[in-house]
C-alpha cells in the first residue's frame, strides 16, 4: 500500500501521510466491510481516496502549471540520470506534476474510467482524457529515449 | 516502429511496474496510526476542556462565597445571646451587631413594603414617653407574646413589658433569616422611621426604637435610610451606588494585540527534526529541518494590531455576582514570515534546482550534484473578523471608597465572518489558502479584570485587562495543525444602571 501511496505522493514524507491517513480510515471503517471482494482491493481503493482527498487539500491538483513547461523543467534536471531499471516506469511517474500523475495512475494503472476520474478529481471527463494522452506521450517518448541512449547508471553509482 | 511498440505496451508495461513497485514505509507510520486509533475515542475537543475549566472555578468561586454566607452564627444562637446580657462591653457590640446582621433580611422585606427598620433595644428609656399604639401594631403585637411564655429563655420585650429592666446592651429582638420566630425572639412589625422614637405595644409597655448607628460591620454594612433595598449580605458597595433594577447595559472597546497559539502534530516526523516545531505553543524564530525534504525552514510570528468591540446587557444576581451576555465584534490578526531555505543541486547548465522538484529526493540526484541552497521569504498578515455572543460570569470586589474591581470569566461563541487565513502544511512545508478548512463556528473563551469608576449612580466606567481567546483551532478537519488566535487588550467600557 505504500507504494500504491508512494505513486500519487510528491515524495516520501506526503506518501507516509498517505498511508497513516488511509489506514486510520480502514481500521475506524473496517465494520462497512461487507466482504465482496477483497480485503486488500478494499483497502487500496481507500488509499487511492485519502491520496486524491490529500492532493485537493493541497491544491496539488489545481496547480495551473503547464505540462510542457514542467516536464522540460524535470528533463533538465534529470538530464544524464537514468532510472534504475526495476523501477524506471515509476520514477518517470514520480516526474509528472500531480494532476498528471493521478490521471495516469487512476486510468492506466487503477483501472478507473475517465468519466470516474473526472468526478473523483472534479475536472471534466475530456480534460482527464486529453491530460492522460499528453502524459502518456510524453512518457512513451521518455522512454524510447532511454532504451536509445547508453545507461550510465551503473557509471555514475560508481563515481 | 520502437515507440509504437512502447505505445501498445505502455498500460501493460506500467501496470506490471506499479505491481512490482514496493516500498517500505517507516514504523512511525504504524505508531501514527496506532496513537490516532488508540487517542480517537478519548479525544476531548480542547475548548471543552477549557469551557470546562471555566465553569469549574466560577462553580467554585461562587461556592466559596456561599460556604462564607453559611459559615455566619445560626439566628438561633445569636438570638439566645442576646437574650442574656453581655458579658463585657465588647461583646455585647458584637452581639448586637450580629443581631441586627440576623434581622436585615426581614428589614429588606419591610423596607421594600415602604417600612423602615428599627431595632428595640432600651426598654427602660422607651417606658418613659410612650404615645398610644397605633391599631394596626396593637393587634400585631398581640399576636406574638404566646411564643415568649412558651417557656425557654424569656424575651427581653416581655420583661419589658412587665416593667423589668433590660440591659441596654441586649436587643430585644431579632428577625429570623426564614420568617421563623425563635425562642426568644420576636417578628417585630416596621413602624417607624426616626431614630429614638417608641414603639408602643398593645400590653401598655412601650418600647424605644433605635435607629442603626454607624458601627463596625461584622458582615453587612448599615441600612441607609434612602429606602433603597437590596440584597443585604455579600460585601456589598454603598447601598446608595446600588441600582434598583437587575438588569444594565454597557458598551465597551478593547484595542489590543492579536496573536496565536501555535503547534503542530507529526509524530512520525518527529525524529527525524532537530527540534520538535509542535509540542509546544507559538515560536517566534522557530528553526527545523525536515530531512526528508531537506528545506529548513525558519519562522518568525508576529503581533498585530486587534481590536474588540461589543454591548453588553448584565443582570445582576446580587452585590457581588452577575451574569452577562451580548454582542461583540472582534478582529484577530498576526503576521507570520516564513524563511525557507530548500537544500538544492547544481544541474549542468549550472543553474540550482529543487532537491524535490517532481521526484523524490531520493532518486540519486544528490549523489553526485553539487549542493545549493534556494532561499525563499514568504510573509502573510491573516486576519480573522468575528462575531461573537458571548456568555460571562462577573464578580465584584469592593475597595475602599467608591472604587470596585470586577473580575470576569466565561465563553462565547463565535462566527467567522471574514477572513484571509493562510494555513501552514506541515506536510508540504508550506501555506495554503482554502476558505474551506477555517471552521465557521468557534469557541472563545474570556477572561476580564476591570476597575470600576462610578461616574455618578447610573453611569460607571470600567477600565482593564482583557483576553479573549478562541478555545477551538481555526481549521476545520486538519488536526496536523492546531491555531487559536486571540486578543489581549486594554478593555474600555462604559455602563448604565437604570
Amino acid at each position: 500500500m505504500m507504494g500504491v501511496c508512494y505513486r500519487y505522493a510528491r515524495n516520501r514524507a506526503d506518501a507516509e501521510d498517505i498511508l497513516q491517513d488511509g489506514f486510520v480510515k480502514v481500521f475506524t471503517h473496517l465494520d462497512q466491510f461487507r466482504g465482496q471482494g477483497s480485503l486488500e482491493g478494499w483497502i487500496r481503493r481507500i488509499m487511492v481516496t485519502t491520496a486524491i482527498n490529500f492532493l485537493n487539500k493541497n491544491k496539488m491538483l489545481s496547480q495551473t502549471m503547464q505540462l510542457d513547461d514542467a516536464l522540460s523543467e524535470i528533463s533538465d534536471g534529470q538530464a544524464g540520470q537514468a532510472p534504475r531499471r526495476q523501477d524506471e516506469w515509476m520514477e518517470m511517474l514520480a516526474g509528472l506534476p500531480a494532476g498528471y500523475r493521478a490521471i495516469v495512475n487512476l486510468y492506466a494503472i487503477e483501472g478507473y474510467s475517465h468519466k470516474e476520474i473526472g468526478t473523483m478529481l472534479g475536472i471534466a471527463e475530456s480534460t482527464s482524457r486529453s491530460q492522460y494522452a499528453r502524459a502518456k506521450a510524453h512518457l512513451i517518448q521518455k522512454k524510447t529515449k532511454q532504451v536509445e541512449q547508453p545507461d550510465t547508471s551503473q557509471l555514475k553509482d560508481d563515481r | 516502429m520502437m515507440e509504437e511498440e512502447a505505445r501498445n505496451d505502455f498500460e501493460k508495461s506500467l501496470r506490471e511496474s506499479a505491481k512490482d513497485f514496493r516500498v517500505n514505509p517507516s514504523t512511525e507510520v504504524w505508531e501514527g496510526v496506532r496513537e490516532r486509533l488508540h487517542g480517537s475515542g478519548r479525544v476531548v475537543p480542547a475548548w471543552w476542556k477549557w469551557a470546562a475549566a471555566a465553569v469549574v472555578l466560577g462553580a467554585g468561586i461562587w461556592g466559596v462565597s456561599r460556604y462564607e454566607r453559611l459559615a455566619q452564627p445560626p439566628i438561633s444562637q445569636v438570638s439566645r445571646d442576646a437574650s442574656r446580657p453581655a458579658a463585657s462591653p465588647g461583646a455585647a457590640g458584637v452581639s448586637s451587631d450580629q443581631t441586627v446582621q440576623g434581622g436585615e433580611q426581614r428589614v429588606s422585606s419591610a423596607l421594600k413594603q415602604g417600612a423602615r427598620a428599627d431595632v428595640l433595644r432600651d426598654s427602660a428609656v422607651a417606658r418613659s414617653a410612650a404615645p398610644k399604639p397605633p391599631a394596626a401594631v396593637t393587634a400585631s403585637a398581640a399576636s406574638r407574646p404566646a411564643s415568649g411564655s412558651a417557656g425557654g429563655p424569656r424575651p427581653a420585650t416581655a420583661a419589658a413589658a412587665q416593667g423589668e429592666p433590660v440591659p441596654s446592651n441586649v436587643l430585644t429582638a431579632s428577625f429570623p433569616r426564614q420568617g421563623i420566630a425563635l425562642p426568644g425572639a420576636f417578628m417585630l412589625p416596621v413602624i417607624t422611621a426616626s431614630p429614638a422614637a417608641r414603639v408602643p405595644f398593645s400590653s401598655g409597655a412601650p418600647v424605644m426604637t433605635e435607629a442603626p448607628a454607624p458601627r463596625k460591620a461584622w458582615h453587612a454594612p448599615v441600612v441607609p435610610d434612602s429606602g433603597i433595598a437590596g440584597p443585604l449580605y455579600g460585601k456589598a458597595s454603598p447601598k446608595a451606588s446600588l441600582p434598583t433594577s437587575r438588569l444594565s447595559w454597557g458598551v465597551y472597546l478593547t484595542p489590543g494585540i492579536g496573536y496565536r497559539t501555535f503547534s503542530t502534530r507529526r509524530p512520525h516526523e518527529s525524529s527525524t527534526m532537530n527540534m520538535d516545531p509542535g509540542s509546544s505553543g507559538s515560536r517566534p524564530g522557530l528553526t527545523y529541518f525536515t530531512s526528508r525534504r531537506q528545506t529548513r525552514i525558519t519562522y518568525h510570528h508576529s503581533p498585530q494590531q486587534s481590536w474588540a468591540v461589543g454591548a453588553r446587557v448584565y443582570y445582576r444576581l446580587n452585590d457581588a455576582w452577575s451574569l452577562q451576555s451580548g454582542l461583540s465584534v472582534s478582529q484577530t490578526g498576526y503576521q507570520a514570515r516564513v524563511y525557507e531555505a530548500s537544500a538544492a543541486y547544481v544541474d549542468r547548465s549550472g543553474m540550482a534546482q529543487p532537491a524535490d522538484a517532481g521526484r523524490p529526493v531520493n532518486s540519486g540526484a544528490m549523489s553526485y550534484a553539487a549542493s545549493a541552497v534556494i532561499p525563499k521569504t514568504n510573509e502573510f498578515d491573516v486576519r480573522y473578523l468575528a462575531i461573537e455572543v458571548p456568555a460571562m460570569v462577573h464578580r465584584s470586589i469592593h475597595t475602599r471608597g467608591s472604587l470596585s474591581i470586577d473580575l470576569g470569566a466565561g465563553a462565547g461563541l463565535s462566527y467567522l465572518a471574514g477572513s484571509n487565513s493562510l494555513i501552514y502544511s506541515p506536510v508540504s512545508g508550506r501555506y495554503f489558502s482554502d476558505e474551506r478548512r477555517l471552521r465557521d463556528l468557534n469557541a472563545d473563551l474570556h477572561l476580564e479584570a476591570s476597575l470600576v469608576i462610578p461616574a455618578s449612580r447610573h453611569l460607571h466606567f470600567t477600565v482593564g485587562p482583557a483576553l479573549q481567546y478562541q478555545a477551538s483551532s481555526s481549521y476545520k478537519g486538519y488536526n496536523l495543525v492546531r491555531e487559536h488566535p486571540y486578543i489581549l487588550g486594554m478593555q474600555l467600557g462604559a455602563k448604565w444602571l437604570p
